[in-house]
């Protein structure tokens, strides 16, 4: 028998619902904890946009993505996208046997056809920890990874066009790169939420990155 | 901010490298109803298409921003002033 890896729901509310929330309802519909636990993998799943979310976060044991019931699938990715972003220390992610090291605030995307997906850390006294988003897809972009300047070189990136390091898919590195990724420049006084404005997006697969 | 929604996009944040006690008020909802939501490190919030979305820290934070629907390009977004906000 196989056992499935669980996935706890989070229902779609309507506006009027949300305006009938106690606090404690409102915390329970939409933070998102728990996402983080030594030597696990832990997803949920939100109804809107069909988005599941989580967290992956391997010590000594390298940690395998399978895919939770409710999605119906062999595997994960099976019609899914996903992004994965690495806010711990060093690791790797292999995807389908190919392996892509990831440094803190290092991105991988995993395209839609993925069967095996597998989570690791470098060290286990700095484990790695896997930030994990996934939306259903339609088309199969390639698996490629968004490093990364250092976390010293954040406010900069916005200067940084054309110039961007990857790994994997060296032939098509050029028509690939991104006009700009997702790490905003920030100064004192400066809003760090998005600002309204049009921005150029860049899709990394199918995924938006800003 | 400038605060906003989009009907065709929900949207996911996580906040994370808080400092120790640390914490992130996210603010959610139609701009006429506004309500906070007190976020620690690395917790996520989800924000449906119908909500605002923006938040302020007791100290410096990092977030990711990801986004799941059918717009790429940004021009979906209708701006709320933040004078009606409360």
């Amino acid at each position: 028998m196989i056992t499935r890896l669980p996935m706890e729901n989070f229902a779609a509310h309507d506006i009027r619902s949300y305006s009938k929330m106690s606090a404690r309802e409102l915390a329970r519909s939409y933070i998102v904890d728990g996402l983080f636990v030594p030597g696990r993998i832990e997803l949920r799943h939100w109804e809107t946009d069909r988005t599941v979310v989580g967290g992956a976060s391997p010590l000594g044991r390298a940690l395998v993505l399978e895919a939770p019931a409710r999605l119906k699938a062999d595997h994960f990715n099976d019609r899914r996208e996903l992004g994965v972003t690495n806010i711990g220390g060093p690791g790797a992610v292999t995807v389908d046997g190919r392996r892509f090291k990831l440094n803190k605030l290092d991105c991988l995307y995993v395209g839609r056809g993925a069967k095996k997906v597998v989570f690791s850390s470098i060290r286990k006294s700095t484990p790695a920890k896997y930030y994990l988003l996934s939306y259903p897809a339609h088309t199969r972009f390639p698996n490629r990874t968004l490093l990364a300047w250092g976390r010293d070189r954040i406010g900069c990136a916005r200067d940084r066009e054309s110039s961007f390091p990857q790994q994997g898919d060296s032939s098509r590195r050029d028509q690939e790169l991104p006009a700009r990724h997702g790490l905003h420049d920030y100064s004192p006084g400066k809003s760090v939420e998005h600002d309204a404005s049009p921005y150029p997006c860049v899709p990394i697969g199918g995924l938006p990155v800003l | 901010m400038p605060p906003h929604t989009h009907a065709c996009r929900s949207e996911v944040y996580l906040y994370f490298d808080l400092n120790k006690g640390g914490s992130v008020t996210h603010y959610m909802g139609p701009g006429e109803r506004v309500r906070k939501l007190k976020l620690a490190n690395q917790q996520a919030v989800l924000s449906p298409p119908w909500s605002i979305h923006c938040g302020s820290g007791s100290t410096h934070y990092t977030f990711i921003w990801g986004m799941g629907g059918e717009n790429q390009e940004f021009s979906d977004m209708d701006p709320v002033d933040p004078k009606v906000v409360r």
